[in-house]
């Protein structure tokens, strides 16, 4: 009975306008994305040097096969989990610290606000830039400060234990900005009464804070963790501009390897690949991030 | 007497935090200004200064004048986001309008599939666009950038129009259809107005998205006249090779400036974006 | 006469006029007009431009057009323009061997060959120069699609005040280590005169290549395994260079911020804190605008002086679509390769003439200008292989640990040959390989 009422409603109201108000969009998103997508996946099981070759040809699994063989690619796995965990853990930490922080500050909270907001408007490849300036072994202000203390240099770019959490630091600095203003938007949607209801319990700033914030804010910290795992994995700009992936392989990265086949090497169907690991990687982290955070 | 100690000493820890907090987030753009007033031999002789000994502003001059190729990174930048963003939150306001107010055929189907392109790491269009621009010769020009971006925001564009048209109460499209007004007028006059947050939510989002956006931009634009700032910046870099940082710093403070702007003006809006997924999701 | 009507005369009158007005300007363009394109930097450290001006008073019914190519891929542009026929260039300045490969695979570069006879001849050009561009037609014969307008060459760029300082003077010029024994003490007498490091080899991405290359031929003789073809990565040489080297690292006389920045030799060497960086010749000079001129020199590593060292050159090129084949090789001959042209050339900005002849005379840096001769003599390129790129960024992965001391040289080595293998590297030769 429904059924037909919803064919016959569907009969009445039929009118284009709505598929002219959304069909410019979906068209865009057609040709941009959803052929990109369909178009990459097939790719993915070719082999296609886009220079030489006059078109794919279809090999299968082969390209999966010595994708997941290849020490390289390997490597650029490790690093990219390495590179996500810490920054992903240092992230949610301290941007719920300074978050805390922030939101007990009254006056001029605007400021603090404002200056930790603001690496968000340096496009990640100008901060890129800047750091390798500010890191340089030579004339870098950071072994300058360092001498001032009796420290020696620090090789933060060359040296290949070190070069993969050089980066991770200037990502946290960049993208810390959109944890604090999530994880601040929570905070200031507790209801005081519950603090104060904790405070008459006995409860001092520490006890308050994990059994009154923390619960309070969970949908908060679920979206922001979202984001930062997103962020966590998709290294690519970072290594492009300030190691290239070194030194050695030091600093290869998922993203910057997948680059790398397609506008260096022109190996379209390797690339292609490797974005799609890639992709079910980060989207499986997603999925396990949402049904963790998001379920309890 | 306990607690009024605490009373005084917390204002005290918090403020120190909080200046230690802002120190370390402000000071790269404090040292980048201080390298772009400084002359090259300042900037590279030991022992360094935090200062500038002599300030001067000739970088600023210079990379204008000599360095041809920022005048037009800037430019490119400018014409790609003004146009993106146009097309963007034109788009997503009529789109995000069908989306959260009429009923039609598929409209599930839809809002599911932007909300898993949304998931989607864009890396993955990368070499098709990449492929189809090149069969198409767009590579190397405006539209080039502008179509994928309008693409690749057009679904986070679409939720937050969609959440704005939402918000409003629904008597308001009967009224008008009773006054004789067609659907777009309807569109344009009554509910668009209402929903000028949205619209300056998405506005300034997909501003900060488009302007920074480097991985399109480097694989689409190899031509140093088609870049944009993030890209040309680095690639003059590369170009200088040897001692460039007077006037790498003084580009980059520059090239801060419009987004700066956009941003300071913007803030709330923007910070209202980003929590929307927050309580929506 | 009014079966025409006016309006109807008017267009046809319009209609001759613009056809005639077309024809004329092809016809203009095609006979007439030497259209140029080289790349900013190459306009701005060549007098092309002046050269221009001087083909066009020799030849007065001739006008030369002088731009500039964008920066990035013109390769790309060109192969795309020229394969369909067309052209909006006669002659482009500028692109190594290397890149150029790509337009010479599908034959659309003219044949350069005539050129080289009488001053001109093949055994007066510096062969790491000339023999990089010479490549196998469709039957295999070596003939010339490009021909070299400058070049650099793999030497080690020294401070000479602070090899002063050292007590490595003799008779006003930087002693040469005549083996790698006293290369090494070399290295110990300048650690202690130098702030930073004795040493920067240049590791980067854009010179690993010829660094490995250039220690390999001055130790070696030769950069290629048993075939004659493929680089060598197996011989006790390969791994005596790469041992040395982490020596030097580990010891704190050679500095690894190459591996990282690879700008980092040249930037410490301006600075004063690295007395000296093995790299492009062209450093030393760059360098003298900062340093002065009689504060740096070019040397040669042990064995450079007899085994040569690694070139690399820059070329021109005429399509072969071009109706002005001819006016361009007179270009060629006339301008690019004269003299005035080519000590220009270094005489503003260092780089080296390609012709032996324009050694003598030149402006400044005679000393070590004779130096780099003697190196250029038995120079050699580094062979182009159409999976290159590949084979460098596995010499990466591979040799920079190795410069760390985090990986044995054998290792790398070892791996090296294995990605090569595993990974199917089409190691073909471009170019024409002598049998």
């Amino acid at each position: 009975m429904q059924k037909l009422k919803n064919m016959a409603n569907f009969r009445n109201n039929f009118s284009f306008v709505p598929y002219a108000f959304i069909g410019p969009g979906l068209l865009f998103l057609a040709a941009f994305i959803g052929y990109p997508l369909i178009y990459s996946f097939y790719l993915s099981f070719t082999e296609y040097n886009y220079v030489q070759d006059a078109f794919p040809v279809f090999n299968g699994l082969q390209t999966y096969i010595s994708l997941l063989h290849n020490s390289t690619f390997l490597t650029a796995l490790t690093n990219t989990l390495i590179f996500a965990a810490v920054y992903f853990f240092a992230s949610m930490f301290f941007a719920f610290i300074i978050a805390v922080v922030i939101n007990e500050i009254d006056r001029f909270q605007t400021f603090f606000q404002l200056s930790v907001y603001m690496p968000i408007i340096v496009p990640l490849s100008l901060a890129g830039v800047t750091f390798v300036w500010i890191l340089d072994p030579t004339f870098g202000v950071a072994n300058f400060l360092l001498k001032q203390l009796g420290i020696a240099p620090v090789s933060w770019l060359s040296n290949s234990s070190l070069s993969l959490f050089t980066l991770v630091g200037v990502k946290f600095w960049k993208f810390l900005g959109f944890s604090v203003i999530i994880i601040l938007a929570g905070l200031q949607s507790v209801p005081k009464r519950l603090y104060e209801a904790a405070k008459i319990d006995g409860a001092n700033f520490l006890q308050q804070t994990i059994h009154v914030t923390l619960p309070g804010i969970k949908s908060y910290i679920l979206m922001a963790s979202l984001y930062q795992i997103i962020q966590a994995m998709k290294v690519f700009q970072l290594p492009f501009v300030m190691t290239k992936g070194g030194p050695g392989n030091a600093t290869i990265t998922l993203y910057l390897y997948s680059w790398r086949s397609a506008f260096s090497h022109f190996d379209m169907g390797n690339a292609a690949a490797a974005a799609y690991i890639t992709s079910a990687i980060i989207l499986s982290f997603t999925a396990i991030a949402n049904w963790l955070l998001g379920s309890d | 007497m306990k607690s009024l100690l605490k009373n005084k000493a917390k204002p005290i820890i918090i403020y120190t935090l909080g200046i230690i907090i802002a120190a370390v987030f402000l000071s790269p753009f404090l040292w980048l200004i201080s390298t772009s007033l400084k002359t090259r031999s300042e900037v590279y002789s030991f022992p360094l200064t935090i200062i500038p000994e002599n300030i001067t502003f000739q970088n600023y001059v210079y990379i204008f004048s000599r360095i041809g190729d920022f005048g037009r990174f800037f430019l490119n930048s400018v014409i790609v986001t003004a146009i993106s963003v146009t097309i963007i939150v034109f788009l997503s306001s009529l789109g995000g309008y069908a989306l959260g107010r009429k009923e039609f055929l598929g409209r599930g189907f839809i809002f599911g599939f932007i909300m898993l392109v949304l998931t989607v790491p864009y890396v993955m269009y990368l070499i098709p666009v990449f492929i189809m621009e090149d069969a198409l010769g767009l590579r190397n020009s405006y539209l080039g950038l502008i179509l994928p971006y309008v693409a690749l925001n057009l679904p986070w564009g679409l939720f937050l129009m969609r959440g704005a048209f939402q918000g409003i109460p629904g008597e308001l499209e009967d009224c008008a259809r009773i006054d004789g007004a067609n659907e777009f007028q309807i569109w344009y006059r009554v509910l668009l107005p209402l929903v000028k947050p949205g619209l300056a939510t998405t506005t300034i989002i997909t501003f900060v998205f488009v302007w920074q956006e480097f991985l399109f931009a480097v694989s689409l634009q190899t031509q140093s006249a088609w870049q944009t700032l993030p890209v040309g910046i680095v690639f003059i870099r590369d170009e200088l090779q040897s001692l460039p940082y007077h006037n790498i710093s003084a580009m980059i403070i520059v090239s801060l400036i419009p987004i700066f702007i956009m941003f300071v003006v913007f803030k709330d809006f923007f910070i209202s974006g980003i929590t929307e997924g927050a309580i929506k999701g | 006469m009014s079966a025409l009507s006016t309006s109807k005369r008017l267009t046809a009158l319009l209609l001759i006029v613009a056809s005639l007005t077309v024809f004329g300007m092809m016809g203009f363009a095609q006979s007439e007009t030497l259209r140029i394109e080289a790349d900013s930097w190459i306009l701005q450290k060549f007098p092309v431009e002046e050269a221009a001006e001087r083909f066009e008073e020799d030849h007065p019914e001739v006008n030369v057009r002088v731009s500039p190519k964008n920066y990035r891929n013109y390769v790309q542009t060109y192969l795309m323009v020229w394969k369909a026929d067309k052209t909006t260039v006669d002659l482009a300045i500028g692109g190594m061997p290397n890149e150029l490969s790509d337009l010479v695979a599908p034959d659309l570069l003219a044949d350069l060959s005539g050129i080289l006879e009488g001053k001109y001849a093949e055994d007066e050009f510096i062969p790491g120069f000339l023999y990089s561009a010479r490549f196998a037609d469709k039957e295999g014969e070596p003939y010339f699609p490009v021909l070299p307008f400058m070049g650099e060459v793999m030497a080690l760029n020294v401070n000479k005040n602070m090899y002063e300082e050292a007590g490595l003077l003799e008779d006003g010029q930087p002693k040469a280590a005549e083996d790698w024994d006293e290369f090494e003490e070399h290295l110990m007498a300048l650690q202690d005169v130098a702030p930073a490091h004795a040493l920067s080899v240049d590791w980067g991405w854009n010179f690993i290549t010829y660094s490995y290359a250039a220690g390999l031929l001055a130790m070696r003789g030769d950069i290629y395994g048993p075939d004659g073809k493929v680089l060598d990565f197996s011989s006790e040489e390969a791994e005596r260079w790469l041992e040395l080297n982490q020596k030097w690292v580990q010891e704190g006389l050679a500095a690894k911020g190459t591996v990282a920045d690879v700008n980092y030799g040249r930037n410490n060497f301006k600075a004063k804190t690295i007395s000296e960086i093995y790299t492009a010749h062209s450093r030393t000079i760059g360098a003298a605008r900062v340093l002065g001129e009689d504060a740096t020199a070019v040397m040669p590593i042990p064995g450079a002086n007899e085994n040569g060292t690694i070139a690399y050159s820059h070329c021109v090129y005429v399509p072969r679509t071009s109706p002005n084949k001819e006016l361009a090789k007179q270009f060629i001959e006339e301008q690019i390769l004269s003299k005035w042209f080519q000590q220009k050339g270094f005489n503003d900005y260092g780089k080296l003439p390609v012709l032996k002849d324009y050694y003598e005379g030149l402006a400044w840096f005679q000393d070590s200008v004779k130096r780099i001769l003697k190196m250029a003599e038995n120079s050699t390129y580094f062979p182009k292989y159409v999976d290159g790129t590949k084979l460098r960024d596995i010499m990466l992965e591979e040799i920079h640990p190795v410069i760390s001391g985090k990986q044995s040289p054998e290792k790398a080595l070892e791996d090296i040959r294995n990605k090569i293998e595993n990974r199917e590297l089409d190691l073909t030769r471009l170019g024409y390989v002598e049998e």
